[in-house]
C-alpha cells in the first residue's frame, strides 16, 4: 500500500510547523506595518502613536528572531 | 580505477549541472520581488547570485551521495553518474527553454534512475523509497505551500486594511528583499551541496579520494561559484512564468509568497522531509493567487506545468538512459565524450532557438498575453 511508504505523523508535524511559521512571520511582519503606519499618523492620539511605536519595535524584535531562526536552520542542517 | 580524462568530463558536467540548477532556480527566489518592482530586474538576480554564493559555502556537511536511499549505491559508477547529469541538464534546459519551472532535484534524480535502469535494470532502483521520499512530497509540497502562503495572505489583509495603500506596498517591498534573500540563501545551501555530493562521489569513485574523505574546498568553491554564475546569468524565461504567468502579484502577496516559500522548504528540509523548492515556490504564488478573487490565477497554465511536473522524472530518466546506453555502445571514455559533445550541440541549439523570443530584464516584467504571446502560447502548448 502506497499509504504506508508515508510518515504520516511526520508529515503532520512538517506541514503544521511550516504553515504556522510562514503565517506567524506574515502576520508579526502585517502587524509591525500597522503599528508603525498608526505611529506615523498625526491624526491619532499620542497614547495610541506611542502604541504603536512600541508595538512596531516588538514586532520588529520578533521577526528578528524569526530571520535568526531561519539562518540556524540552514546552517545546522548544513 | 583511476581515468582522469573520465573523471574531468564527469566533474565539468557535473559543474555545468549545478551552473543550469542556478538560472533554472533563481525564479524560485526573485520572481516575486521583481514581479512588484521590490527590486529591479538585475539586482534581484545579482542579490540573488550573492546569496546563493554565500549559502553555498554554508555547506560544510556534504553527503558524497547521488540519489541516496533512491538507488543502489554499490552500482554507481562514473559513467551513471555522467549519464544522470547529462539526462538532468537536458531536461533543465529543455524546460527552461519551454519557460516552464521545474524542479532540478527531481531532473537529476530522474536522470541516475534511467541510466540505472539501463545498466542494472529495475531491481537497482529502490521503488518504496523512490514513492516516499519523492514522488509523494513533490504532491503534497506545492499544497502546503498553497495553504500557508493562502491563510498569510488573508491574515495579512486583514491587519493591514486600515494602512494607507502607499505605505503597506513599501513596507511589503522592503519586506520581500529579506525574504528573497533568505529563499537565495536556502536555496544555495541546499542545491550547491547536491552538486558537490556528486563531486565528491565521482573522486572517491575514480579512487582519487578516500571513500571517508571530507569535500576538497576546491569542489566547494567550484560549486559555489558554478551556482552563483547560473543564478546570475538569470532564467528570465521562468521568472517571468513565475512572476507574470500564473497571476498578477501585489507586494502584499509577493512577501506572503516568500515568506510561507521560506517557511516550508526550511522546516521540511530541518525535520528531514525536504522537498522542491521550485514545487513550494510555484504552489505559494497559485495559494496567493486563490486567495485574493479580484485577481483570478491563470488555471489552464498551472494545469500544464503541474503536468510538466508529472513528466519530469520519467522525461529526465530517458534522456539519462538514452545517454549511458549510447556512451556504453560507442564505449569507454571515447563514448562519454561524444556523449558531452551531443549535450553541447542540443543545449547550443535551444539556447540559439530562444532568441526567436528573447526575455530579459528589459521585458521580464511585460503584461502577459501581450508583447510575448507567441512564447506565452508555446509555454502552454509544450507543457
Amino acid at each position: 500500500m502506497i499509504a504506508s511508504l508515508v510518515d504520516w505523523p511526520l508529515l503532520g508535524r512538517v506541514v503544521l510547523v511550516a504553515v504556522l511559521a510562514g503565517v506567524g512571520v506574515v502576520v508579526a511582519f502585517s502587524v509591525g506595518l500597522a503599528a508603525l503606519s498608526f505611529a506615523r499618523d498625526t491624526a491619532r492620539p499620542l497614547v495610541v502613536r506611542i502604541l504603536g511605536v512600541v508595538v512596531a519595535v516588538v514586532m520588529t524584535g520578533a521577526l528578528v528572531g524569526a530571520l535568526w531562526w531561519g539562518f540556524e536552520l540552514i546552517t545546522k542542517k548544513s | 580505477m583511476h581515468n582522469t580524462l573520465l573523471l574531468a568530463i564527469v566533474v565539468a558536467v557535473a559543474l555545468a549541472f549545478d551552473f543550469t540548477n542556478g538560472f533554472h532556480d533563481t525564479a524560485n527566489a526573485v520572481a516575486p520581488t521583481i514581479a512588484t518592482g521590490a527590486l529591479k530586474p538585475k539586482v534581484a538576480v545579482a542579490l540573488s547570485s550573492v546569496f546563493n554564493l554565500v549559502g553555498a559555502f554554508l555547506s560544510l556537511k556534504v553527503a558524497a551521495t547521488i540519489a541516496s536511499a533512491l538507488v543502489a549505491q554499490n552500482l554507481v559508477t562514473l559513467p551513471v553518474i555522467f549519464a544522470g547529469l547529462i539526462g538532468a541538464i537536458a531536461w533543465n534546459v529543455t524546460t527552461w527553454y519551454f519557460a516552464i519551472p521545474s524542479s532540478s532535484s527531481h531532473a537529476l534524480i530522474g536522470g541516475v534512475i534511467g541510466a540505472m535502469m539501463v545498466l542494472a535494470g529495475g531491481h537497482a532502483v529502490l521503488w518504496s523509497g523512490l514513492i516516499s521520499k519523492v514522488i509523494i512530497p513533490a504532491g503534497l509540497a506545492p499544497l502546503v505551500a498553497l495553504v500557508a502562503a493562502g491563510v498569510a495572505l488573508i491574515a495579512a489583509r486583514r491587519l493591514t486594511a486600515k494602512v494607507d495603500t502607499d505605505t503597506s506596498s513599501f513596507g511589503f517591498r522592503v519586506g520581500q528583499i529579506g525574504s528573497s534573500s533568505l529563499l537565495s540563501i536556502a536555496h544555495g545551501t541546499n542545491d550547491a551541496q547536491k552538486t558537490m555530493g556528486v563531486v565528491t562521489l565521482a573522486l572517491i569513485a575514480n579512487g582519487t579520494l578516500a571513500s571517508n574523505s571530507s569535500t576538497p574546498a576546491l569542489v566547494v568553491v567550484s560549486c559555489a561559484i558554478a551556482i552563483g554564475m547560473g543564478t546570475f546569468f538569470g532564467g528570465w524565461r521562468i521568472i517571468r512564468t513565475m512572476g507574470q504567468g500564473f497571476t498578477h502579484l501585489t507586494p502584499q502577496q509577493g512577501f506572503a509568497a516568500q515568506i510561507a516559500s521560506s517557511a516550508v522548504i526550511l522546516t521540511s528540509s530541518h525535520m528531514g522531509l525536504p522537498l522542491s523548492t521550485t514545487h513550494v515556490a510555484t504552489g505559494a504564488i497559485i495559494g496567493v493567487g486563490a486567495a485574493t478573487p479580484q485577481q483570478p490565477v491563470r488555471w489552464r497554465l498551472v494545469a500544464d506545468v503541474a503536468m510538466a511536473w508529472v513528466v519530469t522524472l520519467p522525461a529526465a530518466g530517458l534522456f539519462g538512459a538514452f545517454s549511458y546506453y549510447v556512451a556504453h555502445v560507442i564505449g569507454g571514455t571515447f563514448g562519454v565524450a561524444v556523449l558531452a559533445l551531443v549535450a553541447a550541440a542540443y543545449v547550443t541549439f535551444l539556447m540559439r532557438r530562444s532568441r526567436r523570443h528573447v526575455i530579459n530584464a528589459a521585458n521580464v516584467n511585460d503584461l502577459w498575453g501581450e508583447s510575448l504571446a507567441p512564447l506565452e502560447a508555446a509555454t502552454v502548448v509544450a507543457a
